[in-house]
């Protein structure tokens, strides 16, 4: 998981101090729930939102 | 005139009108409470007095004239310090914003306040580049709760709830992209809404997350909100966001009845969360009550994918956020503040293939709320699920951990206010989220407005007002 993060930020080419590194793999774990919470089954058949034109009505 | 002021944008137009106050002399009274109050409630970045006097004498004139400009002709208001004007720099509360911002012309939405009439005291505090937490390192003050100087205000429109909880001024803009206008309005003690993405252009504002991201007014009341989203509302060309939607009358629903209005309280997740304050879902669920007892139908709904909204909201807009400022953390990361480059460098802990995931939860779950809300007008959920916690007891680390009753609205684009239905024990505001269907901004004002008809928590005014005054 270190790695993981580690090398995120790296291909990202965010610069971290170590304290933001530790906190940042501290956290990952919350990040990685996010990830799985937009896996839903429904969420994996379903087509993207657009960004400019929110699914708010049927119209 | 005394050292009194009117409770509300609405009372301060009775006001004018009988000749109880000028524009002048309330605009001069708040500049002085607000200078008189930087040092505790330090709410304002750049305070613009004589712009504000000079707008508030052309208000003046104007009247006199026979010209009225409507509800906001003459009202003092305070602008978040990420949109734009033309008046003042914009900081966004950060040492890294681009000063280039001070040096356009204002905002789509300034420039309507402005033609209403409107009378800008300044640049209010806020998170840095709404996202921070409250922050020494940015060099800026940061804004106090009213209610208890030890506490938040909220963010990240801290100082928008700040001023106007402590009767700097009368209403505010603020912006949201998770809950950004709605928490300080909750812990505040005042009204604020998040209206239907699009609706209120977002032109001449710092983005956050392009696609969550809203403009929107706070002020004591629901109806005073009403009358500044009339003035706020419509197409705008400039904003690619914008909704080319008629813009309804805001103010026509309010009638003070909510008989036969169908209300929806998804109890699952916004009600049975172990962190969920008891004083909070208490006063929540007795507001439900007062509104069924108003005539208001009430049933429970269920939104299966509540929880998952706040992780799809996360991923979108930290992406979004980190392609905005992807340069600046890559070559100057030392010039944000710690909290603010710590959320920022989340962003990059995901893939495209993740956001575009989230995008597709988005459209699931946005769909499910439109489907729920075919059956019922508006749903009722608690705002938050603590009162203002202390600056001290701070932590980021936990916050990302906590339930989140609001960023589910901006992830769908739903319009959703809160307003205040109650005190705990240690007497701090708790906050009601009352959602609509899209573009149905009218039926939340309606069920809000109603609410605040029967109840008087919306008129509870802080003990700052006696140390500034």
């Amino acid at each position: 998981m270190s790695d993981t993060v580690q090398n995120m930020l790296e291909r990202a080419k965010l610069p971290v101090t170590s304290e933001e590194l530790e906190r940042l793999q501290r956290n990952y774990s919350v990040v990685e729930g996010w990830l799985e919470d937009c896996r839903f089954d429904e969420a994996r058949a379903s087509e993207p939102a657009a960004i400019y034109r929110l699914p708010t009505t049927d119209s | 005139m005394t050292d009194e002021v009117p409770s509300s944008i609405a009372e301060a137009g009775e006001w004018f009108r009988v000749g109880k106050t000028t524009s002048v002399e309330l605009t001069r009274e708040l500049l002085r409470r607000v200078h008189a109050s930087q040092d505790t409630l330090a709410a304002f970045i750049t305070i613009t007095d004589e712009a504000a006097l000079a707008a508030a004498d052309r208000a003046d004139r104007e009247r006199a004239q026979g010209t009225d400009r409507g509800p906001l002709h003459g009202v003092p208001l305070g602008v978040k310090d990420i949109i734009a004007t033309s008046d003042a720099p914009t900081t966004a509360n950060s040492r890294v914003m681009d000063p280039s911002w001070g040096q356009r012309d204002d905002a789509t939405v300034v420039r309507k306040l402005r033609e209403a009439g409107a009378v800008i005291l300044g640049k209010l505090g806020l998170s840095e580049y709404a996202i921070g937490s409250p922050d020494p390192d940015t060099g800026f003050r940061i804004p106090k709760n009213p209610w208890d100087l030890s506490r938040s205000p909220g963010g990240s429109s801290s100082g928008t709830g700040a001023a106007i909880a402590g009767g700097l001024i009368l209403g505010g803009l603020g912006t949201d992209t998770g809950g950004s206008i709605r928490g300080p309005a909750a812990y505040c003690g005042i009204s604020g809404l998040k209206a239907t993405f699009g609706r209120v252009s977002k032109e001449g504002c710092v983005p956050l997350g392009y696609s969550l991201d809203n403009i929107g007014p706070m002020a004591r009341t629901a109806r005073d909100c009403a009358m500044m989203l009339q003035v706020l509302a419509g197409f705008d060309a400039l904003d690619p966001c914008s909704a080319d939607v008629p813009v309804p009358d805001m103010l026509g629903t309010l009638d003070g009845s909510v008989r036969g209005l169908r209300i929806g309280v998804p109890r699952q997740y916004f009600f049975d969360q172990p962190e969920l304050s008891g004083e909070i879902r208490d006063a929540v669920l007795k507001a439900i009550e007062e509104l069924k007892a108003n005539g208001a139908t009430v049933t429970e709904v269920n939104l299966t994918h509540a929880r998952e909204a706040r992780g799809a909201q996360r991923v979108i807009m930290l992406g979004e956020a980190l392609a905005y400022h992807e340069k600046d953390l890559q070559t100057r990361p030392e010039l944000y503040g710690k909290w603010t480059r710590g959320q920022l460098q989340q962003g990059a802990l995901f893939t495209a293939a993740d956001y575009v995931q989230a995008q597709r939860a988005r459209s699931v779950i946005a769909a499910e709320v439109n489907r729920v809300l075919t059956d019922v007008d508006v749903l009722i959920t608690p705002t938050t699920h603590i009162v203002a916690p202390t600056l001290a007891s701070f932590n980021p680390d936990d916050r990302i951990r906590q339930p989140d009753f609001t960023s589910m609205w901006n992830l769908t684009g739903h319009p959703a206010m809160s307003v205040c239905c109650g005190f705990s024990e240690a007497g701090l505001p708790i906050g009601m989220q009352i959602v609509g269907r899209a573009f149905q901004e009218p039926t939340v004002f309606k069920v809000a407005d109603a609410y605040q008809r029967v109840t008087d928590w919306h008129t509870r005014t802080p003990r700052i007002e006696v140390q500034v005054a």
